[in-house]
């Protein structure tokens, strides 16, 4: 179980996130929403392990959080390449999670079929489209084998096309019970999410269902749930055609 | 006056991006440009902004086009909010009462706060920087305002904010040429749509392509918003046209009814 106890981490200024507590459920997919500058970048990198704790503490099954167990992938994939071919990128995380030779091709191929991108095997990464970077970004990550994903709005610069690539790759994960928690702007892609941790301003204000936000008047929903609250229906986070198909 | 484009073709090395176009942006209109990367959309920019020389044809332009890039920080060089926004007006002598007028236009629009003057533009957040790289481009009160993705990156709230800025600044006249990926805001905020795909374009009115002639969306390869979707499979189950609507609360509800006469029918054929 992932749980945050009070966790507070400010930047240099007024930004950050402050006294954060949930916890996350193994196999449990959870969005954090909020406008920008709410806080859910700095909460990501915190789960992450890749900021310290000014108060409180975030933990994964009791011991502190870690960057071996707790793999994040960024909005801009740029950030996270640092070799010259796609197979190299995926070699180099596991190398320094000292995973032995003979394991580092079947763990490389196994994450390329899963985003679907296994022909970019020797490519570089920086030939490669937005959309396409970023499920090698995805798939560098998933190599190493993390426990939980963390996904900090992967989707917020490609198009919608590329989009729904990422959108199979995280319905597959979810099908393989992975453990994820993810941050976006875009109202469709809360439907993937068991639950929606609410920021504003660096605190917590909701830890809720869809369902449950549907009930509060807010417009960002997802269409689905926007057209069942038109129609008075009962609310449930499914896709309009599953919704109509009920009729 | 109107923009027209007449027989342009463009290549960039060996690859004609822009083959033969002929087109006319209405003066006073917000154009949306949609296709899938690679189509050439952000060459039809640079043609009208004069960046791209076409090997063909001519175009026929106001003087004064306004561009906003779609990566905002290659417009930004000044090291101050203050600087940048001042910069083309001062860079033309205009008098510097007219520019301490045009920056406090720019604040209040934009809502500014005045200690981010002091600020250098590359420090800012996401949002921010693009509302500065709008405000400086409409501190030179352009005729035409060139976008490349102006919203990519922005949250729900600051998005809306930017758009109807926009839009307001559409009402008094001025012509908007917009490239995006959101096809929601297309149908919300634009009047028409230019729909580019491999070797081919389509320029016509936003309620025309979405509601009867979708087609040309989805035959470019774009995806339709759930919103549209769901319109038209309603519309085909009840096997009657429904009212459309470009206002997304209004057309929600047109869709609710449909839904609700769907399901009244489906409990009677129980």
């Amino acid at each position: 179980m992932l749980s945050s106890n009070q966790f507070t981490y400010r930047h240099v200024g007024t930004s950050g996130v402050s006294n954060i507590s949930f916890t996350v459920q193994p196999g449990e997919c959870v969005v954090v929403i909020g406008e920008n500058g709410s806080g859910k970048s700095t909460l990501l990198q915190a789960i992450a392990g890749l900021l310290p704790a000014q108060q409180g503490q975030i933990t994964w099954n009791g011991e502190a959080v870690s960057p071996q167990k707790i793999g994040i992938v960024f909005q801009h994939p740029d950030h996270q390449f640092i070799t010259t071919s796609v197979l190299d990128e995926m070699v180099f995380g596991l190398e320094n999670l000292k995973v032995e030779r003979s394991e580092m091709e079947g763990r490389v191929r196994e994450a390329l079929a899963l985003v679907n991108m296994e022909w970019t095997l020797h490519a570089h990464p920086q030939q490669l489209s937005g959309g396409e970077k970023q499920r090698i970004a995805i798939a560098a990550i998933l190599a190493m084998q993390p426990e939980v994903l963390l996904l900090d709005e992967v989707t917020a610069m490609l198009d919608p096309q590329a989009r729904e690539q990422i959108y199979q790759i995280i319905k597959q994960l979810k099908k393989q019970q992975k453990t994820i928690i993810y941050t976006t702007h875009l109202t469709e892609e809360y439907a993937f999410a068991d639950r929606c941790l609410l920021l504003e301003k660096g605190e917590l204000r909701q830890d809720i269902t869809l369902e449950e936000l549907a009930m509060t008047e807010t417009t960002a929903l997802p269409f689905s749930l926007q057209l069942q609250r038109a129609c008075g229906a009962p609310l449930r986070n499914i896709s309009w055609e599953e919704y109509i198909e009920s009729l | 006056m109107n923009i027209a484009l007449h027989d342009i073709t463009v290549r960039k090395g060996q690859t004609t991006v822009v083959e033969n176009l002929c087109l006319t942006f209405p003066q006073g209109e917000w154009t949306a440009i949609v296709g899938k990367n690679g189509v050439g959309k952000s060459t039809v920019l640079e043609v009208i902004k004069g960046l791209t020389t076409p090997v063909m044809g001519h175009i026929e332009t106001p003087p004064n086009i306004g561009y906003m890039f779609q990566q905002v920080d290659q417009q930004f060089f000044e090291p101050t909010v203050e600087k940048e926004l001042t910069f083309t007006l001062r860079y033309l002598k205009t008098k510097e009462a007219i520019v301490q007028q045009r920056l406090q236009e720019m604040m209040n629009l934009f809502q500014l706060e005045p200690s981010l003057l002091e600020q250098s533009p590359y420090h800012l957040s996401g949002g921010q920087k693009k509302r500065i790289a709008l405000a400086t481009v409409l501190m030179g009160e352009p005729d035409v305002l060139l976008l490349d993705e102006p919203t990519a990156g922005l949250d729900a709230t600051q998005k809306e904010q930017l758009l109807n800025i926009l839009k307001s600044w559409q009402q008094q006249g001025k012509t908007i040429i917009c490239i995006t990926h959101e096809l929601e805001d297309v149908l919300q905020y634009a009047d028409n749509v230019f729909v580019m795909g491999n070797g081919t374009a389509q320029f016509l009115p936003v309620e025309e392509a979405f509601f009867m002639r979708p087609t040309v969306l989805t035959d470019a390869q774009l995806l339709l918003p759930p919103v549209v979707r769901c319109f038209h499979d309603i519309s085909k189950r009840l096997e009657k046209p429904l009212q459309t609507s470009t206002k997304p609360q209004q057309l929600l509800a047109i869709i609710a009814e449909g839904v609700k006469e769907y399901g009244s029918r489906a409990t009677i054929r129980e």
